[in-house]
């Protein structure tokens, strides 16, 4: 898990809190663990927890212009495309986004990620061609 | 042209969803037998699998004794079926072994400053001097819609937070929230509330029930308040 946040934030101490967070979450609400969460379950998790990381971290970027506080700013330096891609992931609808994290970082297989999004993968198929018409587009940053 | 966001990987390797499955014993027989073809045939993929099986000995080994939050212990981390879960939750609070509860009605706020070179856990109450910065953080037992105004020493009311569309907050205990304020140099007692609400809540309506002093927040939420005071150096 901490190494898909890593990949996905880009931020080891970004992954480290997101990953914290959602475990935090699980001990107080235990009920949201579906009896028989396994991997797929907790990779579902890390994505939605780190999506939902980038776009506030997108907020973040805002209050920076503002308000600054230096020792905060802890915006990664990491290639150009990197960032480019989350502040993609950061506009995308949140089942494109999802979708799109399983293909191109897990690189999972349409199968695979029909799986963990609960869908079909027609659907998932659907929701790629969608992801890529977004990239092809202003490199996928509007 | 490119985006990042290529595949790497060869068809026909496996997922890291695959191999993370095969490493935590979810695989079928017949899907391990047919993973173990493929890493035979393939280094990269055997390199891999090397890989994952280590990090999860090397974790399995080094991994703390898990302690969960005092006030919210729960048998179900110890008594799950889910195998690995509870390593993967002394994962968790591994990163950060101190941290505590603390909580008002399941909501509270929290601040930390930073004045010149220091930084240090705010109280309420305290003085603060202008161009000190401050960063939120919140506790929730459940997930919240957090808007934090402030009335300054002249009475100006000021929104902290959310800088934009008001999101859902995950719960959780001392979420730092992104971001931080500058304080500006109007001088006096400068009161922040945190309003934290099951649903998203016009700001306005808060600030109106700011502004006058009532605080008859809508039915779902909660709030707590901290004050500071600006002086001069």
């Amino acid at each position: 898990m901490l190494r898909r946040a890593m990949r996905i934030l880009g931020d080891e101490g970004e992954a480290q809190e997101v990953l914290q967070e959602l475990f935090i979450g699980l001990l107080q609400r235990p009920a949201q663990l579906p009896p028989k969460a396994g991997t797929s379950w907790f990779y579902s998790a890390t994505t939605h927890a780190c999506l939902n990381r980038i776009r506030n971290r997108k907020n973040r970027g805002r209050i920076l212009e503002f308000k600054v506080f230096p020792a905060q700013t802890n915006v990664q330096a990491s290639a150009s495309d990197a960032v480019m891609v989350r502040q993609m992931l950061a506009q995308l609808p949140e089942e494109q986004a999802q979708a799109a994290i399983h293909y191109y970082y897990d690189e999972m297989s349409h199968e695979e990620i029909s799986e963990i999004l609960g869908c079909s993968r027609r659907h998932v198929g659907n929701l790629l061609e969608r992801v890529q018409a977004t990239l092809q587009t202003d490199g996928g940053v509007r | 042209m490119t985006h990042g966001m290529e595949r790497s990987r060869s068809e026909g390797c496996l997922s890291d969803l695959k191999l993370d499955r095969w490493v935590a014993g979810e695989l079928s027989e017949t899907a391990v037998a047919e993973a173990q073809t493929h890493v035979d045939g393939c280094a990269a993929c055997a390199e891999r699998k090397r890989i994952f099986s280590e990090a999860q000995q090397d974790f399995a080994e080094t991994a703390p004794a898990l302690v969960a939050p005092k006030a919210k212990r729960t048998p179900w981390l110890w008594a799950g079926p889910v195998t690995g879960l509870a390593v993967a939750a002394a994962a968790a609070l591994w990163f950060q072994p101190t941290e505590t509860v603390r909580s008002k009605g399941g909501f509270d706020l929290g601040f930390y400053v930073q004045s010149g070179d220091s930084v240090r856990q705010g109280e309420t109450g305290e003085k603060l001097l202008p161009g000190d910065q401050v960063r939120f953080e919140y506790t929730s037992e459940t997930p919240v819609h957090l808007t934090i105004l402030s009335t300054d020493g002249a009475g100006v009311i000021s929104t902290y937070y959310p800088v934009s569309d008001s999101t859902e907050l995950a719960a959780g205990v001392q979420v730092s929230l992104p971001g931080a304020i500058q304080l500006d140099a109007t001088l006096g007692v400068e009161t922040v509330v945190g309003i934290a609400c099951a649903e998203p809540v016009s700001i306005e309506v808060l600030k109106e029930q700011v502004r006058s002093g009532d605080r008859l927040f809508p039915e779902g939420c909660a709030s707590t308040e901290i004050q500071w005071t600006k002086v001069t150096p």
